[in-house]
């Protein structure tokens, strides 16, 4: 096998690593793309290879999490619940669609990407209310030295946007992070913090579920999954490392526009002209 | 909790390093000679080439989540307050579990 070939796909999973990680999107919206135009991989087979590096980046960062103890590990499984059938469905619907929807629906997910990096809104968690008030996802986390009080709300009607969350993320490869963190932070008043690594915590199971399915029904390629996932890492631990020296926030609005151009080649695929 | 909670956090990186290191070794052992199909005589013994190494180190990649999430749940099920969601994940993942086989 061709080493430049080989050393091609690492350095697609390095460079969508680092940005996925920096710019805080994962690096599953870059990979998909990348395979599916420069190497002219199925949606199905691209999405297969992002889903393993996905999974094992996410853990690699979840575990860091869990022992940090950022991570809210009871919403995680009450969310986990609805992620993981939806990753299930997901990943069997995207080996019976025609290519082409897949294309589409990972064009939309992208655009949605973009305009999430542009706005990002993060919202402050509420302060506990009256402690009379029977709460009952009540946690307390560490941040900026401090423990802060903070509550859970809408716990049980999230879980149906976790679902979706997870259907798409196995059916488009992407790792569902822009989903669940703006769910957290904004609709159930998460800090963000707390929602950016318990997401982490989800994907990584997710992320599994969806890989195993693909795995088990052959549509993963090994050499070329090895590759990408061992560059996605690097590419991870590189773009963790580097947030401290760059301000991934400033660059978010520039990077969207790659993000809405790659949305725009997507459906010039889906439609057939590339 | 907090001791669960740590090793299950490193559990997960014990079995990503040997995923990782897997990977690499097969990968590298492919880009040296440059045939996906070769082997060196230990390996031949088992029936198995550089690319069987590649793949057995990504399906711990794939699975490294797996014995995070089985420590936590099992912890979470003696904890009280974590008790209804260990239930209801160990309930799905029982459920993902026939679907795997499903579609075997």
């Amino acid at each position: 096998m061709d080493p430049g070939f080989l050393l091609g796909l690492f350095l697609i999973g390095l460079v969508a690593g680092t940005i996925g990680t920096i710019f805080g999107v994962g690096g599953g919206v870059m990979v998909v793309p990348a395979l599916t135009i420069l190497y002219s991989l199925t949606a199905q087979e691209a999405a297969a290879i992002s889903l393993v590096g996905i999974a094992a980046s996410s853990s690699y960062a979840a575990s860091y999490f869990i022992s940090e103890e950022v991570v809210n590990i009871r919403l995680g499984m009450i969310l986990l619940v609805p992620t993981v059938m939806g990753s299930l469905i997901g990943a069997s619907l995207a080996l019976n669609v025609q290519e082409w929807i897949l294309l589409c629906l990972l064009a939309a997910v992208m655009t949605y990407s973009g305009l999430y990096m542009i706005r990002n809104p993060e919202r402050l968690s509420s302060p506990p209310r009256d402690s009379r008030v029977k709460m009952t996802y009540r946690n307390r986390t560490e941040i900026g030295g401090v423990y802060r009080e903070y509550t859970v709300n809408h716990p049980h009607s999230s879980s149906a946007v976790g679902g979706i969350s997870g259907a798409l993320s196995s059916l488009t490869g992407i790792g569902g992070g822009s989903i669940n963190v703006p769910l957290m932070n904004i609709w159930m008043g998460v800090p963000m913090k707390v929602s950016t690594s318990t997401s982490s915590f989800i994907i990584s199971i997710t992320s599994m579920s969806g890989a195993l399915i693909y795995y088990l029904n052959g549509v993963l390629l090994p050499i070329v999954a090895a590759s990408v996932t061992l560059g996605m890492l690097a590419g991870s631990y590189l773009g963790s490392h580097s947030t401290r020296y760059i301000n991934g926030y400033a660059l978010r609005r520039h990077f969207s526009v790659f993000m809405f151009v790659m949305a725009v080649v997507a459906l010039l695929k889906a439609g057939g002209y590339l | 909790m907090r001791t669960r909670t740590s090793i299950a956090a490193q559990s997960v990186l014990y079995i990503l390093y040997a995923g990782i290191s897997l990977t690499a070794a097969g990968m590298l052992a492919i880009i040296a000679t440059g045939d996906v199909d070769g082997s060196f005589p230990l390996l031949a013994a088992w029936g198995a080439t550089f690319t069987t190494v590649a793949e057995l180190g990504l399906l711990l990649l794939i699975l490294s989540p797996l014995v995070g999430v089985a420590t936590l749940m099992g912890s979470s099920l003696l904890e009280k307050d974590y008790r209804h969601a260990a239930v209801a994940f160990l309930v799905v993942m029982l459920v993902a579990l026939a679907m795997l086989l499903g579609s075997l």
